[in-house]
């Protein structure tokens, strides 16, 4: 169905409309019957009307959600005869009939004003069980408020266009009158109502029963309010009622009784607050809303929940009206469908049927689509949860460095890779770890947490960063599978004042000092050549550390690749771009505000970006670089990598030379060799040194050689 | 398929990038591309290439002569194949524009890929008709 929605609704309207050709019959049947017709004395249906109206809105709630056919208008026709007899067979079902009633009624409004007449002829009262049943359907009537305040619109629409001594204004104002007054003494008699209640519900059920005193505890909770409300628009009206409703409202549940009685009105009035009140604090609210909007001059009793109380509130005034219209209605109708033939009939019969069916079709898909819709928010929500957890807040200071991170994920729902973590260590350090998994979403998620919580170990376990992604990077080559990893560590001194990272196939950190008088910013190189690769891709990796020295404010920014190759038109956002923009930030300035600004200059931000800012706290001092340290291997040498490094570093051409034959030396002799850069006083020494080259094989291995 | 010398050729997209599929011989598989290799384009390189390897070419070259700008998605693609590679089989890329190279020596992978400036060199490599040191 396209919208599930609207063929319901001409559905309903089709229902309707067949039913009221099916409906006429029973007041014909009854006229032959010889019972009493809508035609019926005013009074006796005024009488019968609130209370039926209760029992049958709950009876007809409780049969099975059959539209508006015939049934629940048949035991209705026979009640009419003896009020006090007992309620027939579909009074005390369950499932809400009511609710299915009112939705109809809701969608025709003629079909509506047929069920209440009906229930209103049924004045079904019957005792003990009909009560009992009334206090279930309060209940009941709470849930299909909407339908019923719908109802209650409708049937104060009909008042109106009936006119009549039964104006607007002074029915409302009898009603609110008769139902201050109801509250106030309901208010008085909370316990012996709710003794009532309790005694009715017992009969009725559990379910019921619980129901009830959870409303009668609530009755006493609002009973102030709705009182207040209630009394402050009764107080300037006289009460002719009073005298006899008070009698009955004692007994609610037995205020079946009470229609018998004189105080017809009153005691209907009575039931109508004594039923708001059961229905809780939102009831007695509404009720009191409801008081207050009847006197105001516009008609609008569909806004609250109970509606049970706009639809007893209208229920006299309805009363004599729908008496009028209704039979008027019925008639034209009645007169229409008499034309129509015999075997037309059937054919609507169904046709209703089928539409019933496509209805009830329609009406299951657009639940399930409901709780889809619900699940897949659920779902995003712990795909949120997960993320949280593997982007988590670090404390915005550890030790003497302010910390800051972000994330601003690619569009597209669920995580993107990017992970990142801000942790102390022992003395005093400060390590800080972002990394890229490869992949999106579902795939990436659980590579991220692998990859996050290892490195994290090795680092808490004493490794230095080199040492920690290149043991990671033999430990998690069979794990990763399919997807790689780049990541890089770095551990900051605060009382050595330097900074040392490695880097797995990532982009190194942009370290910038504080302007200088010029404005310019001092920045530590950084040299791409000879980079280590991702982990993951079966290579050795870590093999490369820097050391940057920072003797004075600074700040660092780490970040992921998704902010370097974010697009600027045509080309990528780079390096340089975002020192800019990191020394663009001001004071107080973070990683948020660092990504806010690549967000602005950038066109497009196909991948995700995260970004993790370290603010150095100290006097003046460019940041520069240190040394650095690079495992060696043929092929790097082969490939011309370690020449291109040399070069990159600022090593004197002579001296690049040197120390490329002193590692081809080392190589062939003793098959490892480890290349050291000094940087001092703007030169770079280099020296090669045949160190022990940390082997991460198996403990066996390494016992026997 | 080995053993066949036709040339598959995919049409370019509007954006001026296409993907040529060649077979030199009937072990290698050439794919050369064209234009932006950026996050739409990465999966017709992926697709060609698994079809290369599909089809049980065991020497591929990746042509990124005509390439002028790559991202870290298209690099993703080439990791991904490049570790997906069984035994015995080689893959080479052709690569000489310095932004894409740039792209390469920033993710450390400029020492796991075999990188070479022509596509004869690239070939020959891929053939194992180099002498590698060690």
């Amino acid at each position: 169905m396209f919208s599930a929605r609207a063929p319901r609704r001409a559905l309903l309207a089709v229902a309707t409309l067949g039913a009221c050709a099916l409906i006429p019959q029973s007041p014909a049947a009854l006229a032959a019957k010889g019972t009493t017709t809508n035609a019926s004395p005013p009074p006796i249906e005024i009488a019968a009307a609130p209370h039926a109206r209760r029992a049958e809105r709950e009876a007809s709630e409780e049969s099975a959600p059959a539209p508006i056919a015939p049934p629940p208008e048949t035991p209705v026709a026979r009640g009419r005869h003896a009020l006090s007899t007992p309620a027939p067979a579909p009074a005390p079902a369950p499932i809400s009939g009511s609710g299915a009633g009112g939705r109809h009624a809701g969608s025709g409004a003629t079909a509506g004003a047929q069920s209440a007449h009906g229930r209103e002829r049924a004045g079904s009262t019957h005792g003990t069980a009909g009560s009992a049943g009334a206090s279930e359907g309060v209940a009941a009537a709470g849930a299909t408020s909407g339908d019923q305040a719908t109802q209650g619109v409708e049937s104060l629409a009909r008042q109106k266009k009936g006119g009549g001594e039964k104006g607007t204004g002074k029915k409302q104002k009898e009603k609110a009158k008769g139902k201050g007054k109801g509250k106030e003494t309901e208010a008085e008699s909370v316990t012996p109502a709710e003794a009532e209640s309790v005694r009715q519900h017992g009969a009725s059920g559990a379910g019921a029963k619980s129901k009830s005193d959870v409303l009668a505890t609530e009755e006493q909770a609002s009973p102030t309010q709705a009182t207040e409300v209630a009394a402050s628009i009764a107080a300037p009206l006289p009460s002719p009622s009073s005298g006899t409703g008070e009698a009955s409202i004692a007994t609610a549940p037995p205020a079946a009784k009470g229609i018998a009685g004189a105080g017809a009105r009153g005691s209907r009035e009575r039931r109508r607050t004594h039923r708001a009140k059961r229905l809780g604090p939102s009831g007695a609210a509404a009720a009191g809303v409801l008081a207050v909007k009847s006197v105001a001059p516009g008609l609008t009793a569909t806004s609250t929940g109970s509606s049970s109380a706009p639809h007893a509130k209208h229920a006299a005034s309805r009363q004599p009206h729908a008496a009028s219209t209704q039979p008027a209605l019925v008639k034209t109708i009645t007169k229409i469908v008499g034309v129509v033939a015999a075997p037309v009939r059937i054919l609507i019969g169904v046709l209703i049927a089928l539409a019933l069916v496509l209805g009830l079709r329609s009406l299951i898909a657009s639940i399930r689509t409901r709780r889809l819709v619900r699940q897949r928010g659920e779902l995003l929500e712990d795909v949120g949860l997960l993320q949280a957890a593997l982007l988590p807040e670090p404390p915005s200071r550890l030790g003497p460095v302010g910390t800051s991170v972000a994330y601003r994920p690619a569009d597209g729902p669920g995580a993107g890779g990017d992970f990142y973590d801000v942790f102390a260590l022992a003395d005093g350090r400060l390590a800080v770890i972002v990394g890229d998994v490869s992949g999106h979403g579902r795939e990436a998620l659980p590579h991220t947490a692998l990859v996050r919580f290892t490195v994290r170990a090795y680092l808490e376990a004493g490794l230095a960063p080199a040492e920690a992604l290149q043991t990671a990077g033999v430990v998690l080559e069979r794990q990763l599978a399919d997807s790689f990893a780049t990541v890089i560590a770095a551990v900051y001194h605060p009382r050595e004042r330097t900074l040392t990272y490695a880097t797995a196939g990532h982009p190194p950190p942009v370290v910038l000092g504080e302007p200088t008088a010029d404005g310019a910013f001092a920045q530590a190189a950084t040299v791409t050549s000879c980079a280590p690769p991702p982990i993951g891709v079966q290579g050795r990796t870590g093999t490369r550390q820097t050391v940057v020295s920072v003797p004075g404010a600074a700040r660092i920014c780490f970040h992921t690749d998704g902010v370097t190759e974010a697009r600027v038109g045509a080309e990528l956002f780079g390096a340089e771009r975002l020192a800019r923009t990191l020394a663009s930030l001001d004071e107080d300035g973070g990683a948020t505000e660092l990504l806010d600004g690549v967000a602005a200059q950038s066109d497009a931000r196909p991948d995700d970006m995260a970004a993790c800012v370290l603010q150095v706290h100290g006097d003046v001092g460019a940041p520069a670089l240190l040394s650095e340290r690079v495992e060696l291997d043929e092929e790097s040498l082969r490939r011309g990598r370690v020449e291109r490094f040399l070069h990159d570093s600022g090593v004197e051409p002579a001296e690049v030379a040197a120390a490329l034959d002193a590692a081809r030396a080392e190589l062939t002799l003793t098959g490892g060799a480890v290349l050291e850069l000094r940087f001092e006083r703007g030169t770079a020494v280099a020296s090669v040194r045949a160190e022990n080259v940390l082997s991460t094989e198996p403990l066996a291995v390494a016992h026997a050689s | 398929m080995p053993g066949m010398t036709d040339i598959q050729t995919s049409q370019p997209s509007s954006g001026g990038f296409g993907v040529i599929q060649s077979q030199p011989d009937e072990h290698t598989s050439v794919v050369a591309l064209e234009g932006e290799l950026d996050l739409e384009r990465a999966p017709s390189l992926k697709w060609a290439l698994v079809d290369s390897l599909d089809a049980g070419f065991k020497q591929i070259v990746v042509d990124l002569t005509q390439v002028g700008f790559m991202d870290s998605t298209a690099l993703s693609v080439l990791v991904g194949v490049n570790k997906s590679l069984d035994v015995g089989a080689r893959l080479a890329i052709v690569c000489v524009n310095t932004n894409v190279l740039k792209i390469f020596e920033l993710s450390g992978m400029d020492g796991t890929f075999v990188i070479l400036p022509t596509l004869e060199q690239a070939l020959v490599h891929v053939r194992g008709q180099t002498t590698r040191i060690g």
